[in-house]
């Protein structure tokens, strides 16, 4: 065969693969969109409709339903937990990457460590502690779980962008005149930029969808979206069209966000060629 | 404008590692002072003690009559350049440059001004929104010296500034280096390993190994007197040839080693006359080695081993008994290229000779 054909042939198997891993997780998405543009029967008629006239009644009902408040619920908790993990984790992962620490090794390890603990093993203590605490059903007690779980992933993600910093750059800033802390916030932190977005991702992310410890900790004041979602599924039946609008609803903001820091995650993935 | 002292300087890393032993040192003030020395000799442990990086275990650094070992590396008032240059990835040229002058709070219009100069001095003027990445090994280096030399330090630290440029750009910035250091009198240290860097630039030389200072002095001297074998070794190009034997008088004096020997001349053979019958370690340089055309003293009588040719010269390698002597001899004098298995007889004068203790390794003659 000719070198060209070759090639080719090459080229669009590659892309056929691309193409199939693609639409594969792309799959659920779409057919969530389209299930809460449907009404309650169209979405169970067999073969599945792909043309039909969508209506905005799901949406309607969600807006003004409770899902609004956990939503805003989930958000509160993501954003303090997630930026709370970011100037724990960024501080602690400089003093490691930096500093001699004795038995450092081990103390990451134990940090580490922390995250993976099974949930299911710690919902229960964390359940009489926060009773105990006069916690129960607050947004602080989710808050602080998570920055639990979300510490200790910061640390040790933040640790691998400090570490790729030239000492060279925080020894020239000391000598051109400034201080520990300054060097630290005006230099090692601009450089470790994308990583602070990839965490913060990540955080954002784990804090949102986190349903157990959200279940169990909370009643009413404090719900958050994924348990109120679980909430809709009813004994009186199961609102397809309504779970599927309040789940776009809360894709949306790690959508904007992603988006948001699209630039820096590139740079994040292409690190470490700097000099 | 500074003069730097250094006084019984110790360096350890850990318990085990004593990495800078009993430096004592005096830069003047708009001296250029070259650290030299191979790897791990603690010639860049000492810059890094100057800069304030890591504390000496023990001594003093004064920098105008002042102690500074235990000033914060920012309030002693020096500039560095890194092998690496250190640009911050993050800051355009503008900024680099403005970086040491904002961390002294310099009013806004001043600091632009003076990147202004410094940008033109230095020829940067059309870089600065670029961002380090853009920019050319060249062009990075310029702008590292123009961050350095835009606070007016007292004392300018360089750690193998050249290291990164290929051949032709390092000849070049060596020559301009040399003139900006001179043309602005401050006070340098210059660490490298490469010796004719070291020639090329210095006022004065450190020869450091294995963390101690084994010579200091003026480029010339550290060439024509070295203070032991392993300054001889280390400082020209090619290095010295050293021969292991003894004198031992026959007819005239001799030197005797494995598998060779060297007639000596009288003058020589009176100088050598209190070493004779102690084992030494003989030094000649290849390029103090010339054709012997006939005469009989001093002669190295051996077979052509190896030839390098070179733009001028060739780099011979004769076999000399059981020892490989290297020599340069001008293209000129050879009618055809020397062939291997030739036999070649060179000569020295008997200035050139040099003599070290095969224990102590110190010079003797």
């Amino acid at each position: 065969m000719r070198e060209e054909t070759k090639f080719l042939i090459r080229r669009a198997v590659f892309l056929a693969v691309a193409l199939g891993i693609t639409l594969a997780f792309m799959f659920p998405l779409v057919w969530v969109i389209l299930a809460s543009l449907k009404t309650r029967l169209e979405i169970f008629v067999l073969p599945p409709k792909w043309i039909f006239l969508p209506t905005l009644q799901n949406y309607r009902d969600i807006l003004s339903s409770d899902f609004m408040y956990q939503l805003r619920n989930s958000l509160l908790v993501a954003a303090i937990s997630t930026g709370v993990s970011l100037v724990f984790g960024s501080l602690t992962a400089y003093g490691f990457s930096r500093y001699p620490v004795r038995g450092s090794d081990n103390i990451l390890f134990w940090i580490l460590s922390l995250r993976m603990l099974p949930p299911i093993a710690v919902v229960i203590p964390f359940y009489l502690l926060f009773r105990s605490l006069g916690l129960l059903d607050t947004t602080l007690a989710l808050v602080l779980v998570y920055c639990i779980f979300n510490i200790s992933f910061s640390i040790w993600v933040l640790k691998g962008f400090f570490d790729e910093i030239p000492v060279e750059l925080e020894e020239a800033a000391k000598l051109d005149g400034y201080s520990p802390a300054q060097v630290f916030f005006r230099v090692s932190l601009p450089l470790v930029r994308p990583g602070l977005a990839t965490t913060a991702i990540f955080c954002l992310i784990q804090s949102l969808n986190e349903f157990l410890v959200a279940l169990t900790l909370t009643t009413r004041k404090a719900v958050t979206a994924p348990v109120g979602l679980a909430k809709l599924q009813t004994f009186l039946g199961t609102d397809w069209g309504r779970i599927s609008a309040a789940a776009v609803i809360f894709m949306i903001p790690v959508v904007v966000f992603t988006i948001f820091v699209r630039n820096e995650l590139i740079r994040g993935m292409s690190f470490g060629r700097m000099r | 404008m500074a003069t730097l002292v250094l006084e019984k300087l110790n360096l350890w890393y850990g318990r085990h590692t004593h990495a800078v032993r009993d430096v004592d040192l005096v830069v003047e003030d708009g001296e250029l002072c070259v650290f030299l020395g191979p790897s791990g000799c603690g010639k860049t442990s000492t810059l890094r003690m100057i800069a304030g990086f890591v504390k000496p275990t023990s001594g003093k650094i004064y920098l105008d009559g002042e102690v500074i070992n235990d000033l914060y590396p920012g309030d002693r008032n020096v500039a560095m350049i890194f092998q690496s240059y250190a640009l911050y990835p993050h800051l355009t040229v503008r900024e680099q440059l403005a970086f040491p002058l904002k961390a002294k709070r310099t009013p806004r219009q001043e600091i632009a001004q003076r990147v202004e100069e410094i940008a033109h001095f230095l020829h940067l003027e059309d870089f600065l929104d670029r961002y380090p990445q853009e920019l050319s090994a060249g062009q990075r280096q310029r702008v590292a010296i123009g961050r350095a030399l835009i606070r007016k330090p007292k004392l300018f630290l360089m750690d193998e500034p050249l290291s990164q440029l290929d051949a032709r750009l390092r000849v070049e910035m060596r020559a301009s280096l040399r003139k900006l250091q001179q043309e602005l009198r401050i006070t340098t240290i210059y660490v490298t390993h490469d010796q004719t860097e070291a020639q090329g630039l210095a006022d004065k030389i450190m020869v450091m190994h294995q963390g101690r200072v084994q010579q200091v002095g003026k480029p010339i001297e550290i060439y024509e007197n070295p203070a032991n074998l392993f300054v001889a070794g280390f400082v020209g190009m090619p290095a010295m040839n050293f021969l292991r034997g003894v004198f031992l008088r026959g007819e005239g004096v001799e030197f005797r080693g494995n598998g060779m020997r060297i007639p000596l001349s009288s003058g020589l053979g009176e100088r050598v006359a209190p070493l004779e019958g102690r084992e030494v370690i003989l030094g000649v340089r290849p390029e103090h080695l010339m054709l012997a055309r006939g005469r009989e003293e001093n002669v190295i009588r051996g077979e052509v081993y190896v030839v390098e040719p070179q733009s001028n010269e060739y780099i011979v390698d004769v076999k000399f008994g059981g020892e490989i002597v290297k020599v340069r001899l001008e293209k000129r004098e050879f009618a055809s290229p020397p062939r291997p298995g030739e036999v070649i007889e060179v000569t020295f004068e008997d200035r050139y000779l040099y003599l070290f203790d095969p224990v102590t390794e110190k010079r003797l003659l």
